[in-house]
């Protein structure tokens, strides 16, 4: 049975998210037409995730690193309480917000009101977006463009506008994923500014990338996933360095470290 | 499976917190739905007499030109019908997509998943007011103090499709095939309402038998549009035990809608 509680719990760790043996699966239902022919009578059943088990105290940064398809979403959706598991435990103690681009984006209307639209849509009361927007039109930094449709921006406007209204938003723990690649280099250094500080503003985060600089960069600790199971985790530089040896040449690597890859991977 | 632990607080009384609390969240996507089907036409907020008006004239077409049917003032008492039934079929072809159409959202943004199925039939009651204001001015001689009963009726509706969605949004979600079987049961509903006809033609037939005229009376589509003539072409107040009764199951079957979406809704995001 799995336990979900978002209620605070007391715990003088100062944990603020642990996942405890935590699996999920999804089902992919066979058609009617597949039970009659096929005589395929049985739901295919595959696990995004098995067995993952990690905790987030506060003031740390755990990094996820992983190929694609390896659950990193997965895991950031059982995060915010989107995707219920199958099995484990999972406790999470504070507002949890996933830091997504474009929100409720509406290519018609106003990059103005866009603001409004993604920030109600954030949890946001409209007086407190008001107090924002000055703040948020300074770092977009698209000028008259603001009152124009969006669908006019260009993609990197859009990103722009995108990314300050996204991260006026302060939870108690932060998930990010893959949303640093943005804009062009001048954005780019101000936006990892603003990464940073919205960082230190939160409890803690936790970094979705499959990028090593960038995880090396910001998180004590990182994950690494592979096919749904945790192949290693522990302090950045360690774990980053296996992953990038292992990217160089994946099955070389497995063969060279069997104890992180079981004959069941 | 798992499960959820929740408070033993009262379910309607917590989605009314909820709705409470996500407020702005409901106002701006009632204000996207409003502004994004005018803002992308050249005629825009026009649309929205058009619309009921277009439609108005092709029945009007097919019963009074066609089939030669229907009686004085026909084309307000089929408009009567046509906007109650367009507000209604629309507002659950909507809330029966609501959660897959919004899951991009819903995986983003964090809000209850009931705020998807409140905000299409109240953007749709917006649309059905317009429709019900056109009737009115048309039709000014009958207007007066019971005209406000469409505040009443307009209730009924939202509160009507919000209960379907509750259940057919988690069959969507399930089972795909909900959305077009959904689609043809609209279909046929239209022909079971008394949109292009009077329900005294079904009662006063003798050609059905009574089991089915009972049956058809259980539609709540027969006293919601006949309420709407009452107030809008009759001008006197709607007959009230009829709409009680229609209030009062809604309710109930509110109730156990939200109870019943409570439990299904975390397994959707999965799902879809």
């Amino acid at each position: 049975m799995t336990q979900l509680s978002s209620e605070s719990f007391s715990d003088n760790t100062g944990t603020m998210v642990s996942f405890e043996n935590v699996g999920l699966c999804f089902r992919k239902h066979s058609s009617l037409f597949d039970l009659l022919f096929n005589m395929r009578k049985k739901d295919r059943i595959f696990w995004a995730l098995k067995d993952v088990s990690f905790t987030v105290r506060k003031g740390e940064y755990l990094g996820i690193i992983g190929r694609n398809g390896s659950g990193k979403s997965t895991l950031s959706l059982i995060c915010t309480q989107i995707y219920l598991p199958e099995k484990g435990k999972i406790k999470v103690n504070g507002k949890v917000q996933l830091l997504a681009l474009g929100v409720g984006f509406q290519n018609q209307l106003s990059g103005r009101e866009n603001v409004y639209i993604s920030g109600s849509l954030l949890g946001f009361k409209f007086s407190e977006i008001r107090k924002k927007m000055k703040d948020i039109e300074d770092f977009a930094d698209i000028g008259d463009f603001m009152d124009q449709p969006v669908r006019t921006y260009s993609s990197g406007m859009r990103s722009r506008l995108a990314f300050s209204i996204a991260t006026a938003i302060r939870p108690d723990i932060l998930i990010l994923d893959e949303v640093l690649a943005t804009g062009d280099d001048v954005f780019k250094k101000k936006a990892m500014d603003r990464m940073e500080n919205l960082q230190s503003s939160a409890k803690c985060a936790i970094i979705i990338s499959h990028s090593p600089a960038q995880l090396r960069k910001l998180c004590n600790n990182v994950l690494w996933l592979e096919k749904g199971r945790v192949v290693m985790q522990g302090e950045s530089n360690s774990v980053l360095k296996a992953y990038l040896e292992f990217c160089n040449d994946p099955q070389k690597w497995k063969l060279e470290n069997s104890e992180y890859f079981p004959v069941s991977f | 499976m798992g499960k959820i632990i929740q408070g033993s607080e009262n379910i309607v009384i917590r989605t009314a917190k909820d709705i409470w609390n996500n407020r702005h969240a409901i106002y701006s996507q009632f204000y996207v739905n409003i502004k994004v089907t005018v803002a992308s036409t050249r005629l825009g907020i026009l649309w929205w007499i058009f619309d009921p008006l277009l439609l108005m004239i092709i029945y009007y077409f097919v019963v009074k030109v066609i089939f030669d049917r229907g009686g004085p003032n026909y084309h307000l008492f089929a408009l009567c019908g046509i906007v109650t039934w367009q507000s209604f079929a629309r507002s659950i072809g909507i809330c029966t997509n609501a959660l897959i159409s919004n899951i991009g959202l819903i995986k983003q943004a964090s809000l209850p998943m009931v705020i998807y199925l409140i905000v299409p039939p109240v953007v749709q009651a917006f649309f059905y007011m317009i429709g019900l204001v056109i009737i009115m001015i048309w039709n000014f001689p009958s207007a007066g103090l019971h005209t406000l009963g469409v505040f009443i009726l307009a209730l009924l509706m939202i509160m009507m499709t919000f209960t379907a969605g509750l259940y057919l949004s988690i069959f969507e979600g399930y089972i795909r095939d909900t959305g077009k079987i959904v689609d043809y049961a609209l279909r046929f509903g239209f022909f079971l309402s008394p949109i292009l006809y009077s329900p005294d033609k079904i009662y006063d037939s003798q050609r059905i038998p009574d089991l089915a005229k009972t049956i058809y009376s259980l539609n709540p589509m027969v006293p919601f549009i006949t309420a709407v003539r009452d107030l809008l072409l009759d001008g006197h107040m709607f007959n009230f035990p009829p709409i009680f009764i229609t209030f009062a199951v809604t309710l109930f079957a509110m109730q156990l809608g939200l109870v019943f979406f409570r439990h299904m809704s975390p397994y959707i995001p999965k799902m879809i």
